[in-house]
């Protein structure tokens, strides 16, 4: 069935596709390793939800499992892991992207809390984090931090593109 | 995953991973290493040198302290040839590392040491600090290493009660928190026992201050007691570490005899 939502290709976007998933890691790596910020929603998986609904012609789910493992190596979890939950997050992204791509930011917000929310969960039943009485507060509401940040993401990337591809 | 949690057999992948993320990582590093040295270029000169003077103090003591284990150590030597056994004081060589990155996540508890394989950094290396056990190597790459801490749950420790020598095995639990598995419901145990390393299964080497005891509990119809202790290492605070290597020099000449 021919596709009437304008996809991006990745060819045109190679570099940025690349640089933003560098730059999503060492954001990471700066808020939960450096910074102690454990509960920060992970960047990465964003950027690579964003890329899965802007580009069409990749399933995106062989570098959702390469920047899983790499997530495994940086936190020291077992390797496979995140892999396994970047795939499946996006499994789940890409049977609604076109979809997703028309929604208002509210709504999309929406989906990634959701979606963040089977990410967490799934991850406290593969990885068994030790958690306090007072982290798993903060483990509950980082869906929702997730849902905070999405807008940011979002905008930031599609401004990104733009310029890269109009000017 | 299952290969990775109960064997060694994606060691080497992992490494190749830690390898490739490594200039990520030492660039995420970059800001918090830039606020340390601002904090400190704006140190008075006046505490450096109290500080220079306390840690002459304390290089005057440790060498005194030094020249009774040499003593001791000569002493144990001489023991152990009149009964006849191989000295059984191990040689352990040390290095010091500085810790590039603490992280105590939900998932694990790890430092980054700045020393690798080009160190003859290698996997299962214990790593101490001025006061007790810190943790085991688990990763490698050429320029850095990784340590898992005492307190993640995946490091378990064989311990002996240094009073008594009641042996257990101590195991992580997260947030600066271990437990001490096995002791049996009435071992001569109690709060403030510290606990050392019994150097079962020839991992860590025998005689390191590890935790101590901080909470004994009875629990009904149990046949083990529930014991809580604290690191005696300084987790959260330690900028330089070392790493031990044990020589296999005792124990051939022990196998020899």
């Amino acid at each position: 069935m021919p596709t009437k939502v304008f996809s991006l290709k990745l060819a045109d976007v190679k570099w940025l596709w690349f640089f933003s998933f560098v730059i999503g890691l060492t954001l990471d790596i700066m808020l939960i390793i450096s910074a102690g910020i454990h509960h920060a929603p992970s960047l990465t998986l964003l950027i690579l939800i964003f890329w899965t609904t802007q580009i069409f012609q990749q399933t995106h789910l062989f570098s959702a499992f390469i920047l899983g493992l790499l997530f495994d190596a940086i936190l020291a979890s077992p390797l496979g892991a995140h892999g396994l939950l970047f795939v499946l997050v996006t499994f789940m992204m890409l049977r609604i992207r076109q979809s997703f791509k028309a929604f208002p930011v509210w709504q999309q917000s929406l989906m990634i809390i959701i979606y963040y929310a089977i990410f967490q969960g799934l991850s406290w039943l593969l990885l068994q984090p030790t958690l306090s009485a007072s982290d798993w507060v903060f483990f509950a509401l980082e869906p929702l931090f997730a849902g905070l940040v999405w807008p940011l993401v979002s905008a930031s990337l599609s401004r990104f593109t733009q310029k890269l591809l109009f000017h | 995953m299952v290969a990775d949690h109960y064997s060694q057999a994606l060691t080497h992948f992992r490494s190749l991973l830690l390898t490739t993320i490594d200039p990520i990582e030492r660039t995420a590093a970059l800001p918090g290493e830039w606020y340390d040295w601002f904090q400190q270029d704006y140190q008075t000169l006046n505490q450096v040198k109290l500080e220079n003077q306390r840690l002459k103090t304390e290089v005057l003591l440790l060498k005194a302290q030094q020249q009774q284990l040499s003593k001791l150590k000569l002493d144990v030597e001489r023991l152990n040839r009149l009964l006849g056994k191989a000295s059984q004081m191990d040689d352990t060589q040390v290095q010091i590392a500085s810790v590039s990155f603490y992280s105590q996540t939900p998932y694990s508890h790890f430092y980054t040491l700045n020393k690798g394989q080009l160190d003859q950094v290698a996997l299962n290396q214990t790593v101490i600090d001025a006061k007790g056990v810190v943790g085991q190597i688990t990763s490698t790459t050429p320029v850095s290493s990784r340590v898992r801490l005492i307190t993640d749950p995946e490091i378990q420790v064989p311990v002996r009660v240094q009073r008594n020598g009641q042996r257990g095995m101590l195991s992580g639990m997260g947030h600066d928190r271990l437990t001490l598995l096995f002791i049996p419901d009435g071992a001569a145990i109690q709060k403030g026992d510290l606990l050392e390393t019994s150097g079962l299964g020839l991992v860590y080497p025998e005689g390191y201050p590890i935790a101590r005891v901080t909470q004994v509990n009875r629990m009904e119809g149990r046949p083990y007691l529930d014991v809580q202790a604290e690191p005696v290492a300084e987790l959260n605070r330690s900028q330089k570490v070392l790493i031990l290597t044990q020589s296999a020099q005792p124990r051939e000449a022990e196998h020899a005899n």
